[in-house]
């Protein structure tokens, strides 16, 4: 059974000019179709501009489509206020994704309450711990500050508040792409160990095609807002159908040290 | 806040200003001249051991005047600056978080405002309403917002877009905790340091008033009261009136600027890399 389905989607962004007026447009996405399965990791890959973080947006609704639908558990979403979205993104920029002027308990507290419908006076510190526990941070102090923490943790902080609020999906935009490469590999095992454990889908977003391919068990390739190639992971990557996938590929940089 | 003690700059501010603090709510009690008492036989005397600061053209005592100026001084910087907070920073929160036709009407109205040249704007409104104490804070506060409020707008409008408010809206947060909780304390520090700056710049604006005969009244003390005098006797060559409030004046004012330059090398994490 799919967990989300898109349609033909696709988003024009408008330039306002003067007054309101039109002055020129950018079409991000032009017509992309994709379903997510349950327990499925689907990558999506692309150079910078393809469109793949605003379909990261669309699908977490902090941007309206112009067309097409999304739809979860095959029906069509529309949007519910005061309750968590059931797509919860992780944010490329881990230094962008946590308050600083929060203590951690309290940015876990708030999810929390968020994701159970409780008051936030009631949540309390057990169930933070057991989130924290989630991403391996049960040891944390929780009044501590965002700015305490290196790039690992807080990515591990923001995935720990993504997890508080229950997720359909997770939506991963380039989680890994600003760390360093010894801790990019923890974080992807820290995603795919959530994606089997707890069976939560995701789509994982990378414009690296090796780091796709090393998690996601089907792969949606895109270029100038539309999908190029789409399928199984390893018939992707084993055999292209499309150019572009294949120099996606050859970009690769050779590693010396595998 | 201990960061903001070590910094050399905020710490010289707060001294100066505690000091004036200090000796406007006690000086009157230890002081033995009262700014009001007259004695016209020792009118426009220099500087001496009985008068430290001299006396003026009444024979009042000028220390104790600059004192009691003081506590006007500092009263108007605080009130004005207080009444500027309270209207620039709401709208600026307003303009920058909801955006579209009230960002529109907010930053129209701001942009009309910063096209008067502000004294001016003071003089004239001061003519209508008749100059006093109250009226000077009211004006210097009501005049002073804009710039507050463009502040707060360009702040809020690159934290709403930091990927920590758009967690809060997927959360399904309500927007006005969005607001209070995630976006404001993150806007906070350009206006402190805009706060800082605007008391001085506050003090500034009552002394020329005053100078021009449109702030405090006479025989109320105020800085700015005591220049004019400096200014008529000029003559008389009572250069006493014009050392003592004016370098009362430039104290306090170089002394909010120190608070406000140095709280912005602290909460500018930018320029705190380069120490």
């Amino acid at each position: 059974m799919n967990i989300l389905e898109g349609k033909d989607i696709t988003k024009l962004f408008i330039r306002e000019g003067f007054l309101g007026s039109r002055s020129g447009c950018v079409e991000a996405l032009k017509g992309v179709d994709f379903k997510v399965g349950s327990g499925e990791i689907l990558g999506i890959v692309g150079e910078s501009g393809s469109g793949k973080s605003t379909l990261a947006r669309i699908i977490c609704s902090l941007e309206t489509p112009t067309s097409g639908s999304l739809i979860w558990d095959e029906k069509v979403f529309k949007g519910e206020k005061r309750k968590a979205h059931p797509a919860q993104m992780v944010f490329q920029n881990p230094y962008g994704s946590l308050n600083p002027k929060l203590t951690v308990g309290y940015m876990l507290r708030e999810a929390v309450s968020a994701g159970s419908l409780k008051p936030i006076r009631n949540i309390k510190e057990d169930e933070i711990r057991k989130v924290l526990e989630n991403v391996g941070l049960e040891e944390i102090s929780l009044v501590s500050y965002p700015h305490q923490f290196s790039g690992g943790q807080k990515q591990r902080l923001g995935i720990a508040r993504a997890l508080a609020l229950n997720p359909r999906l997770l939506v991963c935009d380039e989680p890994v792409s600003a760390l360093d490469i010894s801790v990019q590999a923890q974080i992807l095992e820290l995603i795919r160990l959530i994606n089997s454990e707890k069976g939560i889908p995701v789509v994982f977003i990378a414009h690296d095609i090796e780091v796709v391919s090393m998690i996601s068990s089907s792969i949606l390739v895109m270029k100038d807002g539309r999908v190029v190639e789409y399928g199984d992971a390893a018939n992707i990557i084993n055999s292209p159908s499309a150019a572009y996938t294949r120099k996606l590929i050859e970009a690769v940089p050779v590693n010396p040290y595998m | 806040m201990e960061k903001l003690l070590k910094n050399k700059m905020v710490l010289s501010g707060l001294l100066i200003v505690f000091f004036f603090i200090l000796v406007s709510v006690f000086a009157p009690y230890v002081y033995r001249h009262s700014p009001l008492e007259q004695n016209i036989s020792h009118r426009l005397r220099a500087p001496c051991s009985r008068y430290i600061m001299g006396t003026d053209d009444l024979g009042r005592d000028v220390m104790a005047r600059v004192i009691a100026g003081s506590r006007i001084s500092l009263s108007v910087g605080f009130v004005s600056v207080g009444i500027a907070l309270l209207i620039g920073v709401p709208l600026g929160l307003i303009a920058g978080f909801y955006g579209k036709g009230a960002d529109r009407v907010i930053m129209r109205i701001v942009d009309i405002m910063l096209c008067f040249p502000t004294i001016f704007l003071i003089l004239m409104v001061i003519a209508f309403l008749g100059p006093s104490i109250y009226n000077v804070m009211m004006v210097i506060g009501l005049t002073s917002w804009p710039g507050l409020t463009r502040y707060v707008r360009a702040e809020t409008l690159s934290v709403r877009r930091r990927e920590y408010i758009q967690s809060a809206e997927m959360m399904g947060i309500k927007k006005h905790r969005i607001l209070f909780v995630h976006i404001l304390p993150n806007t906070i520090a350009p206006v402190i340091i805009s706060a800082a700056l605007g008391v001085g710049s506050a003090i500034l604006a009552e002394s020329i008033l005053s100078f021009l005969g449109l702030g405090v009244q006479p025989p109320a003390p105020s800085w700015g009261n005591i220049l004019t005098l400096g200014k008529e006797y000029i003559s008389h060559n009572t250069w006493w009136l014009l050392v003592f409030p004016g370098t009362a004046i430039l104290m306090t004012v170089v002394a909010f600027n120190l608070i406000g330059e140095g709280l912005r090398d602290v909460l500018d994490p930018r320029r705190r890399k380069e120490k």
